[in-house]
């Protein structure tokens, strides 16, 4: 055997040993990758193509409103329209809530939960409420609680204090979006384009207040329970991977309605209105009552004011 | 270019038998996290185990971790080029090199950790919609990605020539090598950036009821 075919062999045997492994390797690979086989979404090419709220045309939007509210039907047997409601000029929406009347009743979760079509399982709640012990340090989130059990609502030896969005005027979720995904709106009220926004929570890293949610799984809420009126920016079905938030229920507030929470509240701590509006519940509680904003030194300046009043 | 890549492509099905056991193994490892990512995809980040309270786990630590790694690899390439080290110089091109394969998975890692990959290209400058120089993760963006090529570029063009039987000119790759120096504190700013932009928040206040959390580090109590 001289010194060439033994350098021919040599390679053959590596080609053969080569297709062999890369054979055995894509097999492999494909068996490992099966389980996208029942992926629970699967974006259509529109889906995939669709530009940002702010790029889209009206025309566009009336397409995409048309084929969301097909894939809504054919979801959940549900006829809607997605509205797409613009802020009122002259409107910044401000919030107020009476920690002295709130009793900590989650009236306000549920409300909201079932207003904004947010994930049933697992469950996903824009409203959190704290409850700290009046005795002692008072008013002192470290020592707050999140998680107590319902029956022990309405104890007057706790304070509760329900924190969601607080709509910040300089707010730190939307500085640190990468595509530009959530916004502020001219009225004062950030939102997501859940169309646009990649998952990579760094919002939810960035909120001080802990008011973003993100799908982890996909959301799930039964079909009776949907609520058929819905925006674009608010409470139409979210997907698998994005996030959400509270936004101040803009499908009612824009066309002269109160919040969920708002009216779900059974003591009236919740009061909403126009912080431009001199005559505004909101402005006179504001200007007359002892408020505090949460977290007033990171400058976030919240629309969101806790009143200490009977 | 064509004989050195089909070289390259070739020699990599070709070794020993301790080469073999050795990629078998890797490879073994890559197909669970493969599978483990096609669930991921599947039924959505929730099989992480990470929530709203935590929502940043490991994926986001091991980022972090390459990041540095990346880093520390190409200041093994200060003494070489600045003190002069000629020892130094044969460890050059592993340095590089495993700076390019720390920046991948760097990149990869991120990849894993969004919600949407399939939207990856709304972070694509001109064609997305990047909120540039607003989020700090745009900024991160940039700098890995020029960090990943500066390095590539180096390793590439030292190959070749090689694999020509050339002594690499320094001319072509040494100012770029500067360049990447130069480069590595910048890569510092990402983990710098993303942390103190979220702990800002959290560490500076509470641990608890304070907004996101990472489980990174220990945290105070």
């Amino acid at each position: 055997m001289d010194k060439d075919q033994q350098h021919g062999d040599l390679n053959r045997r590596d080609f053969i040993t080569g297709m062999a492994v890369t054979l055995a390797a894509v097999g492999a690979g494909a068996a490992a990758l099966s389980p996208l086989t029942n992926a629970e979404e699967i974006p259509s090419v529109d889906a995939f193509l669709q530009e940002h709220y702010k790029r889209l045309t009206a025309e566009d939007k009336k397409k995409i409103f048309a084929r969301l509210e097909k894939k809504i039907e054919k979801t959940y047997g549900v006829r809607t329209t997605i509205k797409d409601p613009k802020p009122l000029d002259d409107v910044v929406y401000g919030y107020t809530l009476n920690i002295g009347r709130c009793i900590g009743c989650r009236k306000c979760v549920y409300a909201c939960m079932k207003e904004n079509n947010t994930s049933r399982n697992p469950q996903i709640q824009y409203i959190r409420v704290l409850r700290m012990k009046k005795e002692g340090r008072g008013i002192d989130l470290e020592s707050a609680d999140h998680d107590y059990p319902q029956n022990e609502a309405g104890d007057e030896n706790y304070y509760y204090m329900p924190v969601q969005c607080q709509q910040c005027e300089n707010p730190p979720c939307v500085k640190v979006c990468p595509v530009n995904a959530t916004w502020k709106e001219k009225d004062g009220i950030v939102v997501i384009d859940y169309n646009w926004c990649i998952g990579c929570r760094y919002c939810e890293a960035a909120c001080p207040y802990h008011a973003r949610r993100f799908n982890f799984a996909k959301p799930q809420v039964p079909s009776r329970e949907l609520n058929p009126d819905m925006a674009y920016l608010s409470n139409r079905p979210r997907y698998l991977g994005v996030m959400e938030k509270c936004t101040f229920c803009l499908h009612r507030t824009r066309v002269g309605r109160y919040p969920a929470c708002v009216e779900a509240c059974p003591t009236g701590a919740r009061k909403f209105g126009n912080l431009k509006d001199p005559e505004s519940e909101v402005r006179k509680i504001i200007e007359n009552e002892r408020v505090y904003v949460l977290k007033e030194e990171l400058g976030t300046v919240p629309k969101f004011y806790y009143v200490f009043a009977k | 270019m064509l004989p050195f890549l089909l070289h390259g492509f070739r020699s990599v099905f070709h070794g020993g038998k301790a080469y073999w056991i050795w990629v078998s193994a890797l490879l073994f490892f890559v197909l669970i996290g493969l599978n483990v990512y096609a669930r991921q995809l599947a039924h959505g980040l929730v099989i992480t185990g990470m929530g709203d309270e935590v929502s940043w786990g490991l994926y986001i630590a091991n980022f972090a971790f390459l990041v540095g790694m990346a880093a520390a690899a190409v200041m093994m390439v200060i003494p070489a080029y600045i003190f002069k080290d000629k020892e130094m110089h044969k460890i050059v091109i592993f340095s590089e090199m495993f700076a390019v394969a720390a920046m991948i998975m760097c990149l990869l890692f991120v990849i894993v950790d969004l919600g949407r990959p399939d939207r990856f290209w709304h972070m694509v400058p001109v064609i997305g919609f990047f909120n540039w120089p607003g989020s700090l993760l745009t900024w991160d963006v940039i700098v890995l990605h020029v960090y990943l090529f500066l390095n590539l570029y180096v390793c590439a063009y030292v190959l070749y020539a090689t694999f020509h039987g050339r002594k690499p000119k320094p001319l072509f790759y040494v100012p770029v090598v500067f360049l990447a120096i130069a480069w590595a504190p910048s890569i510092h700013t990402v983990t710098a950036f993303f942390v103190s932009r979220t702990w800002w928040t959290t560490l500076l206040e509470h641990r608890r009821h304070s907004g996101g959390k990472l489980q990174l580090l220990p945290q105070p109590r």
